[in-house]
């Protein structure tokens, strides 16, 4: 695979122009997303916050459901007109939630950057795939057009497409599933962004591409420092690629901590639940995974108290589960480590006491 | 491309012979082709037709004949008025070819502007406007709206404003004595195109709003935004050129509707056209006439298609390829 | 997918078939995200959704739709007020007063009279008989062929719905409007024969929805089990296809009643339909192209009757269309 260190785009650039130098990249505080629908306001993000610093990367978890993809839409402010949105975005210091379209502009794709989850659907189909990436370098500046076209065919490299000169003129349907991933991805780095937002970017790719694509991320991560978001609902791919994670539940944070601790020392029970239905390789193919019972529940009718009780094991009903929202709180002391659970500490006493399967 | 086209033209052969046969043996039982010798007491006379033309023979042979002549370019000629029905239809084409040139590009140009706007637009004041007047558009009889155009834009339309003289005409595509393509031959244009268009505008619009609508709606409009390209844009390089697709497929569904319209387009404003050639036919048995209209506005609606499908692939690559 | 048939079995188990229903038109605006997934009963006792019945999601969807509960009302009150004119229209549509000749509209002639003196508002009332009767009559015949070969053809496919979709081409290709004028040269213009004529043409709209929902629906499980229960063709035709095709068909027997007003309105217009001494709207219209410059009162009121006949028709069916089937709506 040619990795050509001499592609301009992927000089990083002096970004002088930082309101706040010492400030996170993106600091997401109490962010709330509502729509209207027919039953009523239905609450899809319910008071998210967290940060994201320079070069770092940050999975979010949830099933489908939980917001996550609503909280990256509402960071560009892609959300429909109908949503209410509230709490702040904070990128680079710089409020950003409620801009205006003309001032969101600049803002999009070339200091947060997305890449979406379905890159059929997600890309025009009666576009050339180049013309897609270039138009995404052209809104933003002005480049000669030959030079524009080695930019995009450069970029094509980069996220490992091979031939890169001849699918350059390719539309997307004669592109296979993973290549359409990739120039997906191609687009969103064309002008090197600040964060790049990758919402389920392997979800509909077979295993070998998936990991060749968030290989793809992390090269290129190595590359400009950009800080990641990666949205999933696989806690397998976060185990590889992020330095932090957010576990989400009907549209609220459970958990959150670094990415060694979710996988060690879990401490809400959504998430115990999380880790346990992954496949592992030490386990005989005889034993069954556990799964969580029941379905996420519907957001137009969230249960009281901790939205997770009707499917806790832990649960204590009725009691406080059912009747108080449980607050997001450090555990253990550890103020980098945080969940939403009454009862986190005991839990993990009645776990380590008992057999831990 | 051209392999596809080929292929659909040898596939419609049949069909239009199926369509053409059914049509002949139709026309053939319901009109009485000698019944112009109505008056004629001698029975040998009317015999002697019967025999010219064939029709002691099973209706399948006289087909056959009739469609042998047909493809040479002798049409047979005209009960009513003895001219060549070959002569009688170019004439008749042209005009109506006109009218549908005319009523499909305003048409198509209104019902664009208007589904575009009041898809980016939607719940806006105009776009109820619009969505309002569609309705209307729709459920008026076309032939209903002809009439009361000419009332008001030739007749109310001189009172109120005391013109000299009407502001536009409603007989034919030319004065008397005229055939140029000037500012009379507009005249004439106005209330035929707008009586063709008025019913087509009404859904197309509506067509082309839900197409739009539903476009602005896809994952990749929702790409072009979070790279940052200004809305304007968004919405006529990535959206209007998507939904134009669908509207396609409409186009070609609704030529046969459009030439209902002009049966009726064509009696309101005496346009000798084709519209005006059936309808006189018709009233008067002239079987030669209706067979060689049915034959020509069977072929012009494959034609048709066949150009929206051509059209189609130009506009979508995914066809293109397929 | 559930193998319930949301038609066949108590109303009580409807409801996650019929939030789902709700639910997508919502997502749709908003985000595949966040879809109102549907809770499995005993899980979550308590925060299910609120439990509504197929009859009355469909009842409150429709009288939601003002213009088609503004549609319906006036077309009760027209239909009553046609067909009961013997009773209360104060004139006779025949009686002549040629001194009188055309007056326009005031005094006791509401609408004004016509050429030989003529109450112009009895005439377009009495008119109204003949035009309202072929709509009903054409829907209904054209709906009940239709239904019938459409679902033969989407059920047994083959020969009878090859057939079906060749005979549909050719009407494609041939304007309608034609091969009913021709049609009714040959037959005759009695409203009983316009009435058939024009089902004989208008079926094939309905057989190809029809067609359409067989297909799709018979590739459902419900339908599979009805069959592995052995239950003949004809019962699972009549008990599990047809009433999962029925907001289809009710949409598009609605709107066959506004194509038959307008097709046999044209048809008299141009002489081939409904003749003297018989009446219809389109006949009056036939009357009033000859005075397009004055006596405008013979040309508006009949169009207006058309227009506002043919408006509501198209607001019920808009309404029907969200009511019985939400994911088809245009807009």
């Amino acid at each position: 695979m040619a990795t050509s260190d001499d592609v301009t785009v992927l000089e990083v650039e002096d970004r002088s122009d930082h309101p706040e130098p010492g400030a996170p990249v993106l600091d997401v505080r109490d962010l709330r997303v509502q729509f209207p629908t027919e039953d009523g306001l239905v609450t899809a993000v319910d008071g998210v916050s967290f940060v994201l610093d320079a070069n770092e990367t940050l999975g979010i978890v949830g099933e489908s459901g939980s917001g996550k993809s609503v909280t990256s839409l509402a960071i560009l402010g892609l959300l429909p007109k109908s949503a209410k949105v509230s709490g702040e975005v904070r990128f680079r210091g710089e409020q950003i939630l409620g801009l205006s379209e003309r001032k969101m502009q600049p803002i999009r794709g070339r200091r947060i950057a997305m890449v979406f989850q379905d890159a059929l659907a997600s890309l025009n189909p009666v576009q050339k795939v180049g013309d897609q990436i270039a138009e995404a370098i052209t809104v933003h500046e002005d480049v000669p057009k030959a030079e524009l076209r080695e930019r995009v065919v450069g970029l094509l490299d980069v996220v490992g497409i091979p031939n890169p000169s001849q699918r350059v003129d390719q539309y997307p349907h004669e592109y296979s599933g993973g290549m359409r991933q990739r120039a997906m991805i191609a687009m969103s780095i064309a002008n090197e962004p600040d964060v790049l937002i990758a919402d389920e970017p392997t979800t509909a790719l077979d295993v070998t591409i998936q990991a060749q694509v968030l290989e793809v991320l992390e090269r290129i991560q190595d590359r400009t420092e950009s800080s990641i978001m990666l949205i999933t609902h696989d806690l397998g791919v976060v185990a590889g690629v992020a330095d932090r994670v957010l576990v989400m539940y009907a549209g609220r944070q459970a958990e959150q901590s670094d990415v060694e601790s979710i996988f060690y020392e879990p401490r809400h029970p959504y998430s115990q639940g999380l880790l346990r239905s992954l496949p592992r390789i030490d386990a005989r193919s005889s034993d069954r995974l556990d799964r969580i019972i029941g379905q996420p529940p519907s957001l137009v009718a969230v249960p009281p108290g901790c939205a997770f009780h009707p499917r806790c094991p832990h649960a204590r009903v009725p009691g406080r589960c059912n009747e108080e929202r449980p607050e997001l709180r450090p555990i253990d002391g550890d103020a980098a480590h945080v969940a939403a659970c009454h009862f986190a500490e005991e839990i993990r006493a009645e776990l380590e006491g008992g057999d831990d399967r | 491309m051209l392999a596809y086209v080929i292929r659909r033209i040898l596939i419609s052969i049949p069909v239009v012979i199926i369509a053409s046969f059914l049509l002949f043996a139709f026309v053939r039982e319901t009109f009485d082709p000698t019944a112009r010798l109505r008056n004629v007491r001698d029975p040998q006379v009317i015999q002697n037709e019967i025999e010219r033309l064939g029709l002691d023979e099973p209706v399948h042979v006289q087909y056959g004949k009739w469609l042998g002549e047909f493809v040479q370019g002798d049409w047979g000629e005209s009960a009513r008025t003895r001219e060549d029905v070959t002569d009688m239809t170019q004439r008749a084409f042209w005009n109506t070819l006109q009218l549908i040139f005319w009523g499909i590009l305003v048409s198509a140009t209104i019902a664009i502007a208007i589904g575009v706007y009041s898809a980016v637009k939607q719940y806006s004041i105009p776009d109820y406007l619009f969505t309002g007047l569609s309705y209307l558009a729709i459920a008026m009889p076309p032939f209903w709206f002809g009439l009361i155009a000419i009332n008001v834009f030739v007749f109310k339309t001189q009172d109120w404003f005391g013109l000299d003289g009407p502001p536009v005409d409603f007989v034919g595509l030319h004065s008397p004595r005229q055939s140029g393509y000037d500012m009379d031959y507009l005249r004439h244009l106005v209330l035929p195109v707008m009586t063709l268009s008025v019913q087509i505008v009404g859904s197309w619009s509506r067509f082309q709003r839900a197409a739009m609508l539903d476009v602005m709606s896809a994952d990749y409009i929702r790409t072009a935004r979070a790279k940052g390209v200004p809305r304007r844009k968004v919405i006529f390089k990535h959206g209007v050129r998507n939904a134009l697709i669908p509207l396609v497929t409409v186009m070609a569904v609704d030529i046969g509707l459009l030439f209902g319209g002009l049966i009726i387009t064509e009696t309101i404003f005496s346009v000798p056209g084709m519209g005006r050639m059936f309808i006189l036919a018709l009233l008067q048995g002239d079987v030669a006439v209706l067979e060689a209209w049915m034959v020509v506005v069977a072929f012009f609606v494959i034609a048709f298609n066949l150009l929206a499908d051509v059209l189609y692939g130009i506009l979508d690559p995914r066809i293109r390829v397929a | 997918m559930s193998v319930v048939d949301p038609h066949n079995r108590g109303e009580e188990t409807l409801r996650t078939t019929t939030m789902g229903g709700s639910a997508a038109t919502a997502g749709a605006e908003v985000d595949h995200e966040i879809e109102v997934t549907s809770v499995l009963p005993g899980m979550t006792e308590g925060y299910e959704p609120p439990v509504r019945t197929q009859w009355q999601l469909f009842r409150r969807r429709f009288f939601r739709h003002k213009l088609a509960v503004f549609g319906l009302f006036t077309l009760v009150v027209l239909y009553a007020a046609v067909f009961t004119a013997d009773w209360w229209v104060p004139l006779d549509p025949r009686a002549q007063d040629v001194l009188k000749g055309t007056t326009s509209p005031g005094g006791e002639n509401w609408f004004g009279t016509d050429q030989l003196g003529r109450d112009f508002f009895a005439q377009v009332i009495y008119a109204g008989q003949i035009s309202l009767k072929i709509g009903v009559g054409v829907a209904l015949i054209s709906t009940v062929i239709g239904t019938i070969m459409g679902s033969l053809a989407g059920f047994f496919g083959r020969w009878i719905d090859l057939l079906l979709m060749r005979v549909t081409d050719l009407f494609l290709i041939v304007p309608g409007i034609a091969v009913l004028a021709i049609a009714l040269r040959k037959f005759g213009t009695s409203d009983t024969i316009i009435i058939f004529v024009l089902a004989g043409l208008g079926w094939m709209q309905i057989s190809r929805v029809v067609r359409g929902q067989v297909l799709a629906v018979k590739e459902k499980e419900f339908v599979d089990a009805a069959r592995a229960a052995g239950a003949s063709n004809f019962r699972i035709i009549t008990r599990h296809i047809l009433p999962n095709c029925i907001g289809p068909i009710v949409v598009n027997a609605t709107l066959a009643v506004a194509f038959a007003i307008v097709a046999e309105s044209t048809l008299s217009f141009l002489g081939f339909g409904v003749q003297k001494p018989e009446t219809s709207w389109g006949n009056l219209l036939f009357d009033a192209k000859g005075n397009v410059q004055f006596d405008t009162h013979l040309l508006y009121f009949p169009g207006l009757f058309i227009l506002l006949t043919v408006l509501c028709i198209n607001f019920v069916g808009d309404g029907l269309r969200d009511a019985l089937d939400p994911q088809s709506g245009r807009d």
